[in-house]
């Protein structure tokens, strides 16, 4: 148990709990998306007691000199003070477009000026404490963000998008972080894309930016789901495939009723390590679900391809 | 001139690196320290090791190896004795001489006792 003082405040946060949600429980507002050390929008400072490596993990070493570190990250090991880190930048954005595109997905298309790549991540702000994380599917030149957002309605962030938000009002969006976007080495090397549910989104930007980058090796783009009714953007994926010979599409879904052509059925992992057994010179992109992220970068790996290739971004959709 | 600059300076370790870590991964004898963890991570602290004992430009310190390791339970000379085995297997692959070899598994023995906590 430690004891952190924030402001005139003193909140006791308990073994094996984060710093974060200690101080929620305390009614201390802190902004948080992501909750799990990629979004920094829960950044603050220490101004007394050391700071657990976990929690500083990510930052820069600028960050670390400063004491900066991530609420929901940090497990104390011993008495704190602490603040807000505020430097997170906010950005304004218009909602543009809304549509499902599925039972399970909304499309949803903003205006802003803030810059971005296709692929990274960013977080949409009902108010100033509360957000979510979202990957976006869509080109800086297409002028809108995109994003895929799995339907809750239960959601904080998705039901209020779907259903509050209406086109023309505007919300703020966090500055676009990640790694998960394309870069143009020799546009030759083979690039093999792999992501569950909405993990589309990163994977659907990364895609079309390689062919608008005019790459010429091929991009195998798989999109898993649990059934066939499940996936989304099948149509456009199919079309895009007929536009672009190197383009290939390949829907998987764990279950299906009955056999149709062109659908894989089974289990993602497999599947991909089994159809592309050597990934030397490849560029592997994985988004999605944790377990899924987790198993095919260690196989891709092992099945050759350099680490520094493989570009991963594992997220659970939020509630 | 260091091996790290005659192998040909950071790419060069990234190349390393990476033989070496599937080593690891595969190793029936350590892979289940590396089981579960963050691949990324672990890829950066293994090209800081290499280029350690490589003796390329680096900034180990002791406290680090002992405390990225004291968290793990059962930890002993066999396991160290095993990576010093794949490490030396890694430059051999690279062309690295015997003697250069025996040179690079002195250093990574010198932090034995940091990183069996001792």
């Amino acid at each position: 148990m430690s004891v952190v003082c924030y402001s005139d405040t003193k909140v006791i946060v308990a073994e094996g709990d984060t710093l974060l949600s200690a101080l929620e429980r305390a009614d201390i507002a802190v902004p948080n998306s992501c909750r799990a050390g990629l979004c920094h929008s829960c950044l603050m400072v220490a101004h007394g007691g050391s700071v657990p490596a976990k929690a500083q993990q990510d930052l820069t070493p600028q960050q670390v000199a400063q004491n900066y570190f991530l609420a929901c990250q940090c497990y104390p090991n011993e008495d704190m003070e602490v603040s807000l880190g505020g430097s997170d930048r906010r950005y304004e954005a218009v909602l543009i477009h809304k549509q499902p595109l599925n039972e399970g997905v909304l499309r949803v298309r903003l205006k802003t000026d803030m810059p971005w790549f296709a692929g990274q991540y960013t977080s949409v702000w009902k108010n100033a404490v509360d957000g979510r994380s979202f990957s976006i599917a869509s080109l800086p030149e297409e002028g809108q963000i995109e994003f895929h957002i799995r339907r809750r309605p239960d959601g904080v962030i998705s039901s209020w998008l779907e259903h509050e938000l209406q086109e023309g009002d505007s919300c703020q969006l966090s500055e676009a972080r990640g790694h998960c976007f394309y870069t143009r080495s020799s546009g030759d090397e083979t690039m093999l894309l792999a992501g569950t549910g909405t993990g589309l989104a990163p994977l659907y930007g990364v895609a079309r930016q390689a062919l608008a980058s005019d790459h010429h090796g091929d991009i195998h783009l798989y999109a898993a789901s649990g059934s066939p009714d499940q996936l989304y953007l099948v149509d456009e994926l199919a079309e895009l495939a007929e536009r672009y010979k190197n383009f290939h599409y390949h829907p998987v879904a764990k279950r299906a009723a009955e056999p149709h052509p062109r659908l894989h059925q089974g289990d993602l992992v497999e599947i991909v390590s089994r159809r592309h057994s050597n990934l030397k010179q490849h560029r592997v992109y994985l988004c999605g679900a944790p377990s899924m992220v987790k198993k095919l970068q260690k196989l891709s790996f092992l099945q050759g391809a350099a680490m520094t290739d493989i570009l991963v971004d594992a997220f659970e959709a939020p509630a | 001139m260091s091996l790290y600059e005659k192998l040909g300076g950071d790419a060069a370790v990234d190349a390393a690196v990476d033989i070496f870590y599937r080593k690891v991964l595969l190793d029936e004898r350590i892979c289940q320290y590396f089981d579960g963890v963050d691949m990324a991570g672990q890829s950066q602290k293994q090209k800081a090791f290499l280029t350690m004992v490589l003796g390329g430009p680096n900034s180990y310190t002791g406290k680090d190896m002992r405390e990225g390791h004291k968290h793990l339970t059962g930890l002993n000379d066999s396991h160290v004795d095993a990576v010093i085995e794949l490490l030396g297997e890694t430059l051999k692959e690279l062309g690295v001489g015997d003697e250069d070899i025996a040179e690079v598994a002195g250093l990574a023995n010198s932090v034995r006792d940091d990183v069996l906590n001792r």
